[in-house]
């Protein structure tokens, strides 16, 4: 159900609401307005208040979807009067979007917190934290809840019956614990990033292998096997993260495939060095190692590039500023590996963010480095050539990327596997950038 | 990665002794005396089968079943049967035969193909005594000379653990030797094994109705089923830390951290430094402990959760909240991942039963959902339909 | 006496073995005594392999684990 006014156009944002509004007097732009701004996201706004059962929003990483959740969440309670349940995956990740939610709509919002938080208070937390007794919706309007997915698989639906239920990082929820949490709420939002690193399942899923249904497959995915064309899919189609060459990059290898392809609307941002030259998006540092992924080299290559990184400055339409700790992350696939490098880094940059692939999701900085899935392998492993824990590692950053490459891991170019071959794309790509 | 190193150091010793070298100190299974072996002969399909002192009977098809049956493999028994396998392979055959023979005419036939499809399925709970591969099972318990690419290959067990060259002999004298520890088997692995006695009663129950395990599983079955697998696994990685033999490998995965305790004043918790930075514990990691070193493990343990963890001066600082029996200043301490609660994952999944039973969602009951409208504004409306 | 054959297990351990410890410094004969090297190193990981072998079933619980 489209409908087109003569006064849109194609390039345009959609005019301000004090525009269109018949009244006399503009009404004051209710919490969430900001949705409307863009069509996409004003997209997701008109389905879910108009009722559709499932909205799924794939986008890709820096896309704005905390954003997304926190302002559609805000539009819904304030204006339509609705109850929101938002299901975070962590207890960090639901904090996150209390903190966000708390700018936007503090009186109608609240923070469910368990026995783990017992000392979080309101304060910290930036919003209203309720425990036990106290979690109930507003009595009349609409209200938020946020609390993480493992706990709203023990609240009452009798009790605690929501209209909508946002799953934020949709695709680290299994197609299984969705069922169970699409009882608070008789309309879903799953948002989140198809090109993550899938849910962590420790248990035995070769049952379920073949089937596109499975409990163990990401919700999203399940849901669109199993409802298809009873679902509205609406795709991001931007990042504000990712510069030109990460977008294409990464795009072309992911998520185009997928069928999400992507752009860049990253404002203007760089790397220069002291003497003032301009430092690329994307470099690499190719380390010859002897001993495995644990090889000391690859640390040794991590933590000097990260110190010529701090010796540069960063350029943006606001000026140019030095670069300091805080701006610069480590990422690697092993914990084994993010030991050697925090070691080595900890006397002189205490504050760059090392870590691995799955702890770093969500998470950005300025400037990383990143080693490349394979380093230190001679023979592959499925977890090395996870497509999802590349695309984590090679979308973390926003001005410049550089990853530690090793000449002698495994060629991919002529795998069978997917997944492989998207790797072995990235190599090739990484292996014609400039040399750091 | 040091841990690889640990390992091959194993192997050598092994290699140079020509024993195998424990890795834990508890039994992994249990072997009951009702147990059956069941192992292929080498003919495609063809399994030979037998109870403890009993004489092989050898057959293929339904006529397994039959001999499986005899050896009291069938729904018709208060406690879960017990099968001794050697191979993931057999598990891939013995479930082909219980899907080609489920509700055979025959009633003692179709009665194994059922009792055979739990067994199978409970292959996929690691600590689980229905069915137990021994190969597998070695290659945890176990560290023998070789290439760790044959630590699957159930002929290396066969001349590392000096079993008897007869098949079935050889695998009743191999579960003994995995059985018989003198430690028993660790705690938690007794939650694996009462969840094996009341699963089965379930599909007594199940079964007696008129369910037969080839019929469509819904998500309600599955979403549960792929829960409960995920709590045996992790129940499994806790009964292992809590060998103390595992222990000392573990320290070298990062999975125990061994370090010294310091209370400061104006500080609620307490700290643990340690040498080694490579543990797998971060902000908000639920862990225990206790005052000693991995060996000395007591039952005045602490639990509480990590803080913050960060490296001064070339050392890992685990700061960790305040809790009951905290060590004191100066303490040595030994800390790893706390285990689940037992208790806790039954009630998650006792709670996740509930909501789908509910019937209350249309994703729980893959149903097509009804739609019901409301009115949206008109700026919302035109704001979506703007073409970028 | 040990069915298996001894100087084949040490060949082929010492094979596969050979990518892991370049570079390491560790030899066959390196001492024993895990005390001896910085914990987290590769020379410690061997000797505190070793050792534990060797101890083999000489640590048992003594408390009834959880």
């Amino acid at each position: 159900m489209r409908i087109r006014t003569e006064s849109s156009t194609p390039d345009a944002p959609a005019s301000a609401p004090d525009t269109v509004a018949p009244v006399a007097v503009a009404p004051p732009r209710f919490p969430g307005a900001d949705l409307l701004d863009q069509a996409v996201t004003a997209d997701v706004l008109f389905r879910v208040w108009s009722g559709d059962p499932a909205v799924i929003v794939p986008s890709p990483p820096g896309a704005g979807k905390t954003r997304l959740v926190v302002l559609l969440a805000a539009a819904l309670a304030h204006r339509a009067g609705l109850r929101v349940a938002i299901a975070a995956q962590t207890r960090a990740q639901a904090r996150q979007i209390a903190q966000r939610l708390a700018a936007v709509s503090d009186e109608r919002a609240r923070l469910i917190v368990s026995a783990k938080d017992r000392d979080l208070t309101s304060t910290d937390a930036g919003l209203g934290v309720v425990r036990g007794r106290q979690i109930a919706w507003p009595r009349s309007g609409g209200g938020i809840m946020v609390a993480t997915a493992a706990r709203w698989l023990f609240a009452k639906p009798q009790e605690l019956q929501a209209d909508v239920l946002i799953v934020d990082e949709a695709w680290q929820c299994t197609y299984g614990d969705l069922g169970a949490l699409a009882c608070m709420a008789s309309q879903v939002v799953l948002v989140g990033d198809p090109g993550q690193i899938a849910p962590v399942v420790t248990g035995e899923t070769r049952r379920w292998e073949q089937s596109s249904t499975g409990p163990q497959v990401p919700a999203p995915d399940g849901l669109l096997a199993e409802h298809g064309d009873a679902l509205a899919v609406v795709r991001m189609r931007q990042t504000w993260r990712l510069g030109p060459e990460t977008t294409a990059l990464v795009s072309g290898a992911f998520y185009a495939p997928a069928g999400l392809p992507f752009t860049s609307r990253r404002p203007s941002e760089h790397l220069v060095t002291a003497d003032g030259e301009s430092v690329g998006e994307i470099a690499h540092r190719d380390v010859l190692t002897t001993s495995g992924p644990g090889d000391p080299a690859l640390a040794v290559a991590a933590a000097t590039r990260v110190r010529e990184v701090l010796t540069c400055s960063v350029v943006t339409n606001d000026g140019t500023s030095p670069m300091c700790d805080e701006d610069v992350a480590v990422v690697v696939p092993h914990v084994a590996q993010a030991s050697q490098v925090r070691a080595l880094l900890a006397a002189d940059a205490p504050g760059v963010l090392v870590g691995t692939a799955n702890a770093l999701q969500g998470l950005e900085r300025r400037a990383v480095v990143a080693y490349h899935p394979l380093v230190g392998r001679r023979q592959v492993t499925t977890f090395a050539v996870e497509a999802g824990r590349a695309c984590v590692m090679l979308t973390r950053h926003r001005a410049h990327l550089t990853v530690i490459c090793d000449p002698a891991s495994p060629d991919l170019s002529e795998a069978n596997d997917h997944d492989m071959r998207s790797l072995a794309a990235v190599t090739a790509r990484l292996e014609e950038t400039s040399e750091a | 990665m040091t841990v690889e190193i640990y390992d091959a150091a194993q192997r050598r010793f092994a290699a140079l002794t020509g024993r195998p070298v424990w890795r834990v100190a508890h039994a992994l299974i249990c072997s009951r005396p009702d147990a059956v072996a069941v192992r292929e002969t080498g003919h495609r399909g063809q399994v030979m089968i037998a109870r403890r002192g009993g004489s092989p009977v050898t057959a293929s098809g339904g006529e397994a079943l039959d001999a499986l049956a005899a050896t009291g493999v069938m729904m018709d028994r208060l406690n879960p049967p017990q099968v001794l396998v050697a191979d993931p392979a057999t598990v891939d055959l013995l479930a082909g035969l219980a899907r080609v023979h489920a509700g055979a005419d025959d009633p003692m036939r179709a009665s194994a193909a059922e009792a055979v499809a739990w067994c199978t399925e409970r292959a996929d709970f690691p600590g689980s005594s229905a069915l137990v591969d021994l190969t597998a099972v070695s290659a945890v318990a176990l560290v023998a000379g070789v290439a760790p690419s044959r630590d699957y290959v159930p002929a290396t067990w066969h001349a590392w653990l000096e079993l008897p060259a007869d098949r079935i002999a050889a695998t009743f004298a191999w579960a003994d030797v995995l059985a018989g520890r003198p430690s028993g088997m660790p705690a938690l692995l007794d939650a694996v094994l009462t969840d094996d006695a009341e699963s089965w009663e379930r599909r007594r129950e199940a079964v007696a109705g008129g369910w037969c395990h080839t019929m469509p599983e819904g998500l309600a079955h599955a979403a549960v089923g792929l829960r409960s697998r995920c709590d045996t696994a992790d129940l499994w990685e806790a009964a292992l830390l809590s060998d103390p033999k595992w222990r000392r490998r573990a320290v070298h995965t990062g999975h125990v951290v061994v370090g010294t305790a310091e209370r400061r004043t104006g500080v609620a918790g307490f700290l643990v430094t340690a040498d080694r930075l490579d543990a797998r514990m971060s902000a908000g990691t639920e862990i225990t402990g206790w005052t000693g070193d991995p060996d000395t493990e007591t039952f005045a343990r602490f639990f509480t959760a990590v803080r913050s963890a960060a490296v001064a001066d070339g050392r890992l600082v685990l700061t960790c909240d305040k809790c009951a029996r905290m060590p004191g200043h100066g303490d040595p301490v030994t800390i790893t991942v706390a285990p689940p609660s037992p208790q806790m994952q039954t009630s998650v999944r006792i709670n996740m039963w509930a909501k789908y039973k509910a019937r209350g969602s249309w994703i729980a009951r893959a149903d097509t959902p009804t739609l019901s409208r409301r009115d949206v504004p008109l700026e919302v409306m035109i704001a979506a339909a703007d073409d970028e | 006496m040990s069915a298996v054959d001894r100087a084949a297990a040490v060949r082929e351990v010492a094979a596969w073995s050979a990518p892991i410890l370049a570079g390491t410094g560790i030899a066959p004969d390196l001492p024993v005594d895990p005390g001896a090297h910085a914990a987290g190193s590769a020379a410690h990981a061997w000797a505190a392999g070793w050792r534990d072998a060797a101890l083999g079933t000489r640590i048992e619980t003594r408390g009834e684990g959880l």
